[in-house]
């Protein structure tokens, strides 16, 4: 998979990739699995922005990350597409779809935390970094995923460091929960843990996998989801 | 024969049945009902096609309830003296068909059949169960199951511990889940997301040209219905799992053995489907 056409990817999902180049990619679409599997991701990335409802998230961290969407963020590296939709910029970079990591965090308020934290990662590195937004169910903050240039590295950091803060957070609390709510919330983490222990290990043997750095980076996500509805549960009431 | 009154009164009192207050009030057809501060007990919640709403309540004593009606919000809530009793709360409540409902309790058993208005609910231990639904229903449940049925709307599920089951709706579905399977049957919808961390997950619906359907799940098998006519670009993904496809399917590409697409017919609805280490089954319906 070369970097020309990855680049070409987007603008051809947007139509306007000239005709004979559109000819080209959609050949090399047919022979080159990885670089299909970019245009998967890239499909479903933009497709989750366009179903994105224009809602914003009770945290009041969103305004920095919004703000921080808006403007774009940091210095480029190289071309980039910024499309509009519904009010949001999206910024697809060459690098994101050379490194074929486009890392979707699915997650919940955690993510806004997250996001926020790899997005002032990304600032200080001077690398591109896209962030889309999401809505999700009533009551829920907004979703937002991040796709980073230089990706697994920088989200698995971020996500560690979130999840070593919300599990000082959650002992600090535990007290205040219910045995048996503890009891569930161990197992579950447990359960999560076990399964991101065996993506560090399915990574650490194929670490060019774009779709096991993901699985990796979603199961991370999950439990920042979970370590944050636990926290909630161990808040005392206002 | 005191003695004998004292022992019978006695036995009466350990054997009655908590207070119950039973209250009927006229409310506006498409408000909004609350429920909250349900630390342990049942709420069971029907409805009608009347313009009032009835709210039989079992609880530790008669004012261990507040109910408030100011248009067009009921509010149904524990006062917080009682939250403290050992004696659970039981709601038996019906309210006009197109009313809201919201609740979110502790120890709650949740159980609503009929709703046609916006439904939110959560739980931390106790199961969720829903009939109905229209516009947005969100059921969370940290403990216990969740399970949705002939619902239409924005359809958001989450459950760290136990099942998800949804069985005839129609929407956008969203559904997490930690620890259990996740079943969708008799589904129509052109925008799914389904996953969890442990547990099998069943998609038996519509594959609609323009939805998107993602179904992911780390430990556990996926089956998913693959009707005839289906025009979808399918990706599946699995590291030391399997693919068994009761069709014949015509792979474009294979990454190392892990990840690998299809296209059925025009390709137009983006299918994705992954399990870490799971058995993979596109069947008929």
């Amino acid at each position: 998979m070369r970097d020309e056409w990855t680049e070409a990817l987007s603008a051809w999902l947007d139509g306007e990739l000239a005709q004979a180049d559109a000819a080209e990619l959609e050949r090399r679409l047919t022979v080159d699995p990885e670089l299909a599997a970019l245009r998967d991701d890239l499909q479903r990335l933009r497709a989750d922005a366009a179903a994105l409802p224009d809602r914003r998230p009770r945290s009041d961290l969103w305004p920095g990350i919004e703000a921080r969407i808006r403007t774009g963020g940091t210095a480029r590296q190289g071309p980039d597409v910024v499309r509009r939709s519904k009010g949001r910029t999206l910024r697809f970079t060459v690098p994101q779809l050379a490194a074929a990591a486009i890392l979707l965090l699915a997650t919940g308020g955690g993510a806004v935390w997250l996001a926020a934290r790899a997005g002032t990662d990304a600032r200080t590195s001077g690398s591109e970094t896209a962030l889309v937004a999401r809505g999700s169910g009533p009551g829920e903050a907004g979703d937002l995923r991040f796709a980073s240039a230089d990706g697994t590295s920088r989200t698995v950091k971020a996500s560690d460091e979130a999840i070593r803060q919300l599990e000082q957070r959650l002992a600090d609390g535990r007290g205040r929960l219910d045995s048996s709510t503890v009891r569930v919330i161990e197992e579950s983490l447990a359960t999560i843990d076990r399964a991101i222990r065996r993506a560090e290990a399915a990574v650490e043997k194929d670490p060019g996998n774009a779709w096991l750095n993901r699985h990796l980076a979603d199961t991370k996500a999950r439990k920042v989801r979970l370590l944050e509805k636990a926290n909630v549960l161990a808040t005392p009431a206002t | 024969m005191i003695a004998q009154l004292s022992a019978a009164l006695l036995a009466a009192l350990q054997v009655a049945p908590a207070p119950q207050m039973d209250t009927t009030l006229a409310v506006a057809v498409d408000g909004r009902l609350q429920i909250q501060n349900v630390l342990s007990g049942t709420v069971r919640i029907r409805t009608w096609d009347q313009a009032k709403a009835r709210i039989a309540v079992r609880a530790e004593a008669k004012d261990a309830v507040e109910i408030r009606y100011a248009e067009p919000v009921l509010s149904v809530r524990v006062r917080p003296e009682h939250l403290e009793s050992d004696v659970p709360t039981d709601f038996e409540i019906t309210i006009p068909r197109r009313m809201s409902i919201e609740a979110s309790g502790v120890e709650m058993e949740l159980d609503i059949e009929g709703a046609g208005g916006t439904v939110a609910a959560s739980t931390v231990d106790g199961t969720v169960r829903v009939s109905g639904g229209r516009g947005t229903v969100a059921l969370n449940a940290v403990e216990g199951g969740v399970t949705l049925t002939d619902t239409e709307g924005n359809i958001a599920l989450n459950s760290v511990d136990g099942d998800v089951s949804v069985r005839r709706a129609r929407g956008v579905i969203s559904i997490q889940a930690v620890d259990g399977g996740i079943s969708l049957e008799e589904i129509d919808s052109g925008n799914v997301e389904v996953n969890t961390v442990d547990g099998d997950i069943v998609y038996r619906g519509t594959l609609r040209d323009d939805g998107r359907y993602f179904l992911s799940t780390h430990d556990g098998d996926i089956s998913l219905a693959v009707p005839e006519g289906t025009n979808a670009r399918v990706t599946v993904s699995t590291f030391s799992g399997e693919l068994d496809a009761a069709f014949p399917i015509s792979v474009e590409g294979d990454v190392d053995g892990r990840r690998l697409s299809f296209t059925l017919g025009s390709g137009k609805a983006i299918v994705e489907v992954s399990t870490f280490d799971g058995l993979i089954r596109l069947v008929r319906p």
